[in-house]
């Protein structure tokens, strides 16, 4: 299975790679995500294991990944033609309380979403990973 | 249209990342790591165990159990043998884990050029016990 990033054209950027961008110089984290991302390549996508799974009432699935003790990475993906399509990534803290965050968190995940239908609109809309 | 495929101005961090010498050890480990949380995950399941009983059981906690299973974590012996204890893990399940062959399938393997019975039982807990047992009836 082919892992691509997601393109979205209105921020001319890909969502992930633009997030991975941070992490420039943390190797141990990228090669964690990595290989997270190429295990479950490797299994058609399927989730495997606790640090993935599918989301309850989307078409994407997440990839955890620990940053820190209280912050886990999530990154979003969703499955076509044999294709991994990387969508979005954000950081979610542990605990949290405030609607705020919770806001926070469900406007990632509608991005998510949203450029799901962009990607079945236009199936170019990927770069390599 | 635009040739998206094309359209790459932002630094790809993770392809240079990739490059590193340290890379390749950093994702052997996660990737042993993460063998062993799926493992864990996989028989907690099968057993209709929590994550909660399966701390407690080991004297530990859960959120330890969640780590391990994400593999977050990198997991003393100690810990790995009462684990491995409690799920009852045989040899396949460490197979599976270290990328070696089975040891099952080595020892069944040698004894039918020898032409010695072997009774082998995935069931039975712990490889170290299992690889002991057959070993001995093979050097009888």
């Amino acid at each position: 299975m082919e892992v691509v990033y997601y393109y979205d054209a209105s921020l001319k950027c890909c969502p992930v790679k633009k997030y991975f961008s941070q992490y420039n110089d943390n190797v141990k984290l990228l090669a964690e995500i990595s290989k997270k991302i190429e295990m479950i390549a490797q299994g058609n996508g399927i989730p495997l294991g606790s640090f993935s799974k599918k989301l309850t009432g989307c078409d994407s699935f997440e990839i955890k990944q620990r940053k820190d003790k209280n912050t886990v990475i999530r990154i979003l993906y969703f499955l076509r033609q044999n294709k991994m399509i990387l969508l979005n990534a954000f950081e979610k803290p542990d605990n949290y309380d405030t609607r705020k965050e919770k806001r926070k968190i469900d406007k990632q995940l509608e991005l998510a979403e949203r450029y799901i239908i962009k990607y079945k609109l236009n199936e170019n809309l990927y770069e390599k990973y | 249209m635009k040739n998206i495929k094309k359209h790459n101005n932002m630094p790809d961090v993770m392809a240079e990342a990739r490059k590193s010498k340290k890379f390749q050890t950093y994702s052997e480990n996660a990737e042993v790591r993460l063998k062993f949380g799926i493992e864990v995950y996989d028989a907690r399941e099968k057993q209709g165990i929590s994550q909660q009983k399966l701390a407690k059981n080991i004297h530990s906690t859960q959120k330890v159990i969640s780590r391990i299973e994400s593999g977050d974590v990198n997991v003393g012996i100690e810990l790995l043998n009462r684990i491995a204890k409690n799920l009852g893990f045989c040899s396949n399940n460490f197979a599976e884990i270290f990328g070696c062959p089975s040891l099952v399938k080595i020892i069944v393997g040698r004894s039918e050029t020898s032409n010695t019975k072997v009774q082998m039982s995935n069931e039975e807990v712990g490889y170290r016990a299992e690889f002991k047992t057959n070993t001995n009836t093979i050097n009888k």
